[in-house]
């Protein structure tokens, strides 16, 4: 599947290697993960949003979903996958708490495009720490 | 030399016994709800009660309380009986978190903002902490209309899980409160109509935690 970088944007094909060596375009290891039916849709809500509020929304994903406990930084690789949080804009969140009761792996959109994070291992390591 | 050797033995003897003798482990009484409902409220109370002090912040600002706290070793008794649990105050569970609504009640954007990523934070805390719970109390605000998505996911999750629950129908000293409404909207469970601001019926709250507990 594809994924968006949300730094600069940049749409990758599927490929795991930049996941891992970052975006090729800016070396962010930040991603959107988004269905070919959803990347028009996706194109259009991150353009919404200016470079700012993505970037206050990227970092508070972090701060949400990442434990300085766990070995997961700024460095990692992040991928968003399934919908649990969506992050309407900085500060403004929807929170589908039927799929968190069900551990379905944690999620957040930006807009309204299907952008979602699946850190469920991540959280699993944090209670068991 | 043989004072370290003595010192092992002393030591591995020790746990010996403990391990023979230790308790279960502790019961865990989880206080879940919405914001605003008064779960730091009653777990003030329930604190002050059994340990003399109280364990959290309240507010009349929603998600003051954005991450989970616990008293350990709280040991309460009704009519004779005597119960241990390890008290577990958790954060509002929320499906819509805005810092809009934190800033018309005087917090600066930035703080707000704060408030409300920890306050998604606290959510998903309180979710993942549910499993672990023994007993749990779900405190409702019984002026508010008891029907939404909220209490319905926790009383049916809950249901799911086998874990036993005791509803709190929260602010009865309040005009506007209908307990009959919780019970009428629940009937399933046992619903006790209490104030944990002003301690009404919390004895009554005790003797029923033993009941559920059965």
């Amino acid at each position: 599947m594809p994924n968006k970088c949300t730094n600069c944007g940049k749409i990758h094909p599927d490929d795991a290697d930049y996941l891992l060596s970052g975006c090729d375009s800016c070396g962010s290891k930040f991603f959107f993960y988004v269905t070919d039916a959803h990347i028009k849709n996706a194109q259009k809500d991150v353009e919404k949003l200016s470079k700012e509020e993505l970037k206050e929304i990227e970092q508070d994903v972090r701060d949400i979903l990442l434990d300085k406990k766990i070995k997961c930084g700024v460095d990692d690789t992040v991928i968003l996958d399934f919908e649990a949080i969506r992050v309407i804009a900085p500060g403004k969140y929807e929170i589908d708490i039927v799929n968190l009761f069900n551990q379905r792996p944690i999620v957040i959109r930006v807009g309204s495009g299907k952008y979602e994070i699946d850190i469920s291992s991540i959280v699993d390591k944090r209670l068991d720490s | 030399m043989i004072s370290s050797y003595l010192k092992t033995i002393h030591k591995k003897l020790n746990s010996f016994l403990s391990s023979i003798f230790s308790k279960k482990k502790d019961l865990r009484l989880g206080l879940y709800g919405p914001p605003n409902a008064g779960k730091s409220t009653l777990a003030n109370t329930i604190s002050k009660d059994w340990l003399g002090e109280e364990m959290s912040s309240v507010s009349n600002v929603e998600h003051e309380t954005r991450e989970i706290i616990l008293k350990d070793k709280i040991e309460i008794s009704s009519n004779g009986k005597k119960l241990t649990f390890n008290l577990v105050d958790t954060p509002g569970i929320a499906t819509k978190i805005d810092y809009e609504n934190f800033v018309k009640k005087g917090i600066t954007k930035k703080d707000a903002k704060t408030r409300a990523k920890e306050a998604t934070k606290g959510v998903i805390e309180a979710i993942k902490w549910l499993d672990k719970m023994d007993v749990v109390i779900v405190v409702l605000d019984a002026t508010k209309d008891p029907v939404d998505q909220v209490n319905v996911t926790i009383l049916g999750n809950l249901e799911a899980r086998g874990i036993p629950v005791l509803v709190a129908a929260n602010k009865c000293d309040l005009k506007a409160s209908e307990v009959t409404e919780i019970r009428t909207a629940f009937p399933q469970y046992e619903v006790v109509g209490i104030s944990a601001k002003s301690r009404d019926n919390v004895d009554y709250l005790y003797e029923r935690l033993f009941e559920v507990l059965k």
